[in-house]
């Protein structure tokens, strides 16, 4: 059929003597396009430690337990970054930074701490422990790190809850960036707990007598 | 293949002269750096400087800035890096904790620990650094996709100096710069603002700064201030 078309119309036959490689190139390139949507690669950054020194506080005589909640490893802060049609989603997890900040914090601030497994009452030995310090993270966003720190005592009763909100104000730019805003914003919450520890007259209390109740205290003496 | 390439090379022309700044550096409004009198730094003597700790990225130009022009100070004076104070002397000078007034540093320098980490590291003032900038429009020339816009800048740099020793806020050093931008565009991109008049302003800022705090007098030529407001106390 074709070579009867191009005996009679010499056009025709100049049409069909194109080159065909590239045009066979050109249409695999447009196919090769339309065959993938989208993508979207997750990539997990774990955050540079956030302060490696030694605390300047005065430690106090208090022993406790610490329990780090499950959901601080869960927790994390989502940057895109769109390259093209495609994402790039990077997770930055911030559990075992805190860990290790909180531990630097806990051993300037009492005697002696360790691990337990939850909240009180505990099921392993408590001995020589006087209450048991809960760290959460309430929320993470782009350069805020919310914590709860919780103090209860032995028998499972809360003594004090503190709130530590670190938050920079930094444009969110690039990994660099958000690597560097979180780890300030790790630093000014632990910071924060770290002066703000001794200010409740519950902790007064309890630092005058580990173990025991705020209510048990005494009435102040007057007139005031 | 020539003919083709025109156009290409028009098109990178234009990406890459998007946006032509056109900046001044701008003129010395107004210098106001008082002669602390009781400021000035003993041999070995630091100081350390801090920008506003929330905002990162303005904090870190604005220390670069005005350690340009502290550079230029004879003897030089010996600064401190902003992070290395922050983490020797963690939690005290972090965003929120930073101390804000003199009560606040009262209370951070009764902290038998922060008053022996300054004396092992000599640190004498703390110089916290502010700046604003403002701008006003002046108008511009817009054809069909080319144009040119222009604005005045005007920015203020201040430095407030707390001597650690005491607690004691000396006073605040600042300096106003203010200068004209034309920028030359393509209109389908945006401009970019070139902060000129702020970096003049710290460096200025820097170099009265250094000169006070080495018990010298700010050597700025009197023609320097001929049609301009400025004030320089001199001892």
């Amino acid at each position: 059929m074709l070579e009867r078309d191009t005996e009679r119309n010499p056009e025709c036959k100049k049409r069909h003597t194109l080159p065909r490689l590239p045009a066979i190139g050109l249409l695999l390139l447009v196919l090769s396009g339309c065959s993938t949507g989208p993508e979207v690669t997750d990539h997990d950054i774990t955050l540079e430690s956030a302060y490696d020194g030694t605390p300047l506080v005065a430690a106090t005589d208090a022993m406790v337990g610490v329990h780090y909640d499950a959901g601080l490893f869960n927790e994390a802060m989502s940057l895109d970054i769109r390259e093209g049609r495609d994402t790039e989603r990077y997770r930055f997890v911030a559990g075992p930074r805190t860990v290790e900040l909180f531990e630097r914090i806990f051993t300037a601030l009492f005697r002696d701490h360790r691990r337990v497994s939850g909240r009180p009452p505990l099921e392993e030995d408590s001995d020589g422990l006087d209450g048991v310090l809960e760290v959460r993270l309430a929320h993470v966003s782009s350069y805020a790190m919310d914590y709860r720190l919780t103090l209860f005592e032995l028998s499972g009763r809360q003594i004090y809850e503190w709130q530590a909100r670190g938050s920079i104000a930094r444009s969110v730019g690039d990994v660099e960036d958000a690597v560097l805003g979180l780890r300030s914003a790790m630093r000014d919450a632990a910071a924060q707990f770290l002066i703000a520890f001794h200010d409740p007259p519950q902790i007064q209390w309890w630092l005058l007598e580990p173990g025991s109740a705020f209510e048990d205290a005494p009435p102040p003496a007057g007139p005031f | 293949m020539c003919r083709a390439g025109v156009p290409l090379v028009l098109f990178l022309a234009g990406v890459i002269g998007a946006c032509v700044p056109v900046p001044t550096p701008g003129e010395v409004d107004d210098i106001d750096v008082p002669f602390f009198e009781t400021a000035f730094l003993e041999p070995g003597e630091g100081i350390v400087i801090q920008g506003d700790p929330r905002h990162l990225d303005q904090e870190t130009e604005l220390l670069e800035c005005l350690r340009d022009g502290i550079e230029e100070a004879d003897p030089p004076l010996r600064i401190i890096p902003t992070q290395g104070f922050r983490d020797a002397f963690f939690p005290w000078f972090e965003p929120s904790t930073s101390p804000k007034d003199e009560a606040d540093f009262e209370r951070v320098l009764a902290e038998p620990r922060v008053q022996a980490k300054l004396a092992s590291m000599n640190v004498r003032h703390f110089v916290s650094l502010k700046a604003d900038t403002s701008e006003t429009e002046m108008g511009g020339v817009e054809m069909i996709a080319v144009g040119a816009t222009g604005n005045t800048r005007t920015s203020r740099v201040t430095a407030e100096v707390v001597d650690l020793r005491s607690g004691e806020a000396l006073g605040e050093a600042g300096v106003t710069v203010s200068g004209k931008q034309l920028f030359l565009h393509y209109t389908i991109f945006g401009a970019v603002l070139f902060a000129t008049t702020e970096t003049t302003a710290c460096e200025e800022l820097g170099r009265n700064l250094a000169a006070v705090l080495n018990g010298q007098a700010i050597s700025y030529p009197d023609e320097a201030f001929e049609g301009r407001h400025g004030t320089t106390a001199r001892p």
